[in-house]
């Protein structure tokens, strides 16, 4: 951008807003290194979908006619293939059953795999890093080599026929994923300052009390992260020094924002951004070697 | 502790009821904790596994119960081509695939790593093949795949005149794996390049500037500082997709069933077939069990020669 008036490199990297861009990279090389195979990426990983939303749109004689019709463009939209979707189909019965199914395997997925990673990463007993192990074993299961067995499982469950039957298999593939997310998740709440004890229960201290350590607590760092800490650690959240928190924190606005995203957008993203928190933070740990336990 | 003995200024704290002393008793709480998950998982994972085990040495069909045939079903596989075929195409499919996958997904996470503008806006609709269900975007290829109504065909045909013809994309043997092979690698790129843009975020940059103050080649800090560095996240990474690529079966499903002539069957499509719409549940179970050694042999390549991480089991790095 100001390649031209600026000379030392000391002064670019404060005059631009780029600090990686260094003099030997010029504006025609980027273009052809970065930005034409990206634009390249883009448009191959984005076709179907728009393909698919053309097809969607377009009337009947129009989808069957490339010699006539521009086959990129719709000549005269229509709204026709989705009345017939949500009017003359089950559809609206399918999208209920689904809905259902989601909801119901979720919810119980999340409720058991917080309290297991909670029981793993945060009460600590003899064998806890077995389970976790066993855990991650179970996450490689693929579901294709358990569907015979399952199928007969639910059967002899007299569930056949039933969401019930989908509600209650779901969570096999969903709880070691998530459970495992959450154990690197409560490893990475640090043991507070704001409480200096630790969260053992066996250390000591009133039940009520301990139960508010226990089960809010973890929320609530959660909400002093999300809070984005305090406005001198901002700027370092914006150059990236603190990763996690950085993601932390747009995990709950992309949770506010939510009312205007489809729901499943904004889960895979809150989801993603929690991967990428979580093997950020593997490989950071791996190379400083730190470990957060105060053991 | 000694509640007792305090002097009385402190107001008495109100004594627990039973209930909640119970949930103060670690070991019970930590029993209700692991209660559900493992509940779910001993019921619906553990007991299914040894099912199926179970199931691919007898001979039970849907509707009726089986009995004990020993190794019949793993004898009768061997001498199946239908079985070679598709344990052929499993590991072709896996392999061409990971390989499409983690290099072109390594490139777009090498790009993604630069400063560009819109970063956020294009990470995030990079990652849409990977968060649409699997089948939609089956579907996606099989209208893109059509024989006729094909937009490859089109372009080729009428619109570029390189062919006189519109390619053959499902309904013959080979086109049909290379077709399927490339759905696959659309569908992997984005889980590929985000993980691995997250580990090459993590890789301080002040490496690079050493580098280049020593004179070294782009290639050189690739190989010698990026690489590297990457290697967990990309073991794990690799560990993942090898596995669910061999075990895929909902885009091969979607999109050929199988077809032509058995040609596309992966192990985990001809299980299916053969125990499912077959109705042969010990056959179909012999040949999802017959998957397992190739599992095992996948993550214990990863877990000793990639990279042996305390992290797997929930535990800080050594």
């Amino acid at each position: 951008m100001t390649d031209v008036t600026t000379t030392s490199p000391e002064v670019r990297s404060k005059a631009t807003v780029t600090p990686d861009q260094m003099s030997w990279d010029s504006r025609t090389r980027r273009m052809v290194t970065i930005y034409l195979p990206l634009a390249l990426f883009v448009v191959v990983l984005l076709f179907p979908f728009y393909w698919m939303a053309v097809t969607s749109f377009k009337p009947n004689a129009e989808l069957y006619d490339y010699k006539k019709f521009n086959p990129f463009l719709i000549g005269s939209p229509t709204l026709q293939h989705i009345k017939h979707l949500l009017f003359e189909t089950a559809y609206p019965h399918w999208l209920m059953t689904t809905m259902i199914v989601a909801v119901c395997a979720t919810t119980l997925s999340l409720f058991s795999s917080v309290l297991a990673a909670y029981a793993i990463q945060r009460l600590r007993f003899r064998g806890s890093q077995y389970i976790g192990l066993g855990i991650y074993l179970a996450y490689l299961v693929p579901p294709s080599i358990l569907f015979i067995p399952l199928a007969t499982t639910i059967y002899q469950l007299g569930l056949f026929d039933s969401p019930l039957a989908l509600i209650l298999t779901y969570p096999t593939f969903l709880v070691p994923f998530s459970t495992w997310l959450l154990i690197g998740y409560f490893k990475s709440i640090p043991y507070t300052p704001a409480d200096p004890a630790p969260h053992h229960p066996a250390a000591g201290g009133a039940g009520p009390d301990q139960r508010r350590h226990l089960l809010l607590h973890p929320v609530v760092e959660r909400i002093h992260l999300c809070a984005g800490f305090h406005p001198e650690q901002r700027e370092e959240d914006r150059v990236g020094r603190h990763p996690h928190r950085t993601c932390v924190r747009r995990c709950l606005s992309m949770g506010r924002a939510d009312g205007g995203l489809i729901a499943g957008l904004a889960a895979g993203g809150d989801f993603l951004l929690f991967l990428r928190r979580l093997l950020r933070l593997v490989a950071h740990r791996r190379r400083q070697g730190i470990d957060t336990h105060p053991t | 502790m000694t509640v007792a003995t305090m002097t009385d200024w402190t107001r008495a704290r109100r004594q627990p009821g039973w209930l909640a002393r119970l949930f103060d008793h670690k070991p019970f709480l930590i029993f209700m904790c692991l209660l559900p998950a493992l509940g779910l998982l001993l019921v619906f994972l553990t007991y299914p596994l040894g099912l199926g085990l179970w199931l691919s040495l007898t001979d039970t069909k849907i509707g009726g119960a089986g009995k004990f045939v020993g190794l019949d079903n793993f004898e009768y596989l061997m001498e199946d081509p239908q079985f070679w075929s598709a344990v052929f195409f499993s590991v072709f499919y896996t392999g061409v695939a990971t390989f499409g996958k983690f290099a072109l997904g390594l490139w777009l996470a090498l790009l993604l790593n630069n400063h560009v503008p819109f970063k956020s806006l294009l990470r995030a609709i990079i990652l849409l093949p990977w968060i649409v269900p699997t089948v939609l975007s089956a579907l996606a290829f099989w209208w893109l795949y059509d024989p006729q109504f094909s937009i490859f065909s089109y372009l080729a045909v009428d619109v570029l005149h390189i062919r006189s013809k519109p390619f053959d994309f499902l309904s013959t043997v080979w086109p049909a794996r290379w077709s399927l092979v490339a759905a696959n690698i659309w569908r992997g790129i984005p889980f590929v390049a985000i993980s691995l843009l997250a580990g090459l975020q993590t890789i301080s940059p002040s490496l690079y500037e050493a580098a280049l103050l020593d004179g070294s080649t782009a290639w050189q800090r690739f190989r010698f500082i990026t690489f590297p560095l990457l290697m967990p996240i990309l073991a794990i990474v690799m560990t993942f997709s090898i596995i669910f690529t061999f075990t895929d079966f909902q885009l091969v499903y979607a999109i050929t069933r199988g077809g032509p002539l058995n040609s596309t069957h992966l192990m985990a499509t001809l299980a299916f077939q053969r125990g499912i719409s077959g109705g042969e549940l010990g056959e179909g179970a012999a040949i999802a069990v017959a998957m397992i050694p190739f599992l095992v042999g996948a993550t214990l390549f990863s877990y000793f020669a990639l990279a042996r991480r305390k992290w797997q089991q929930g535990e800080a790095n050594d």
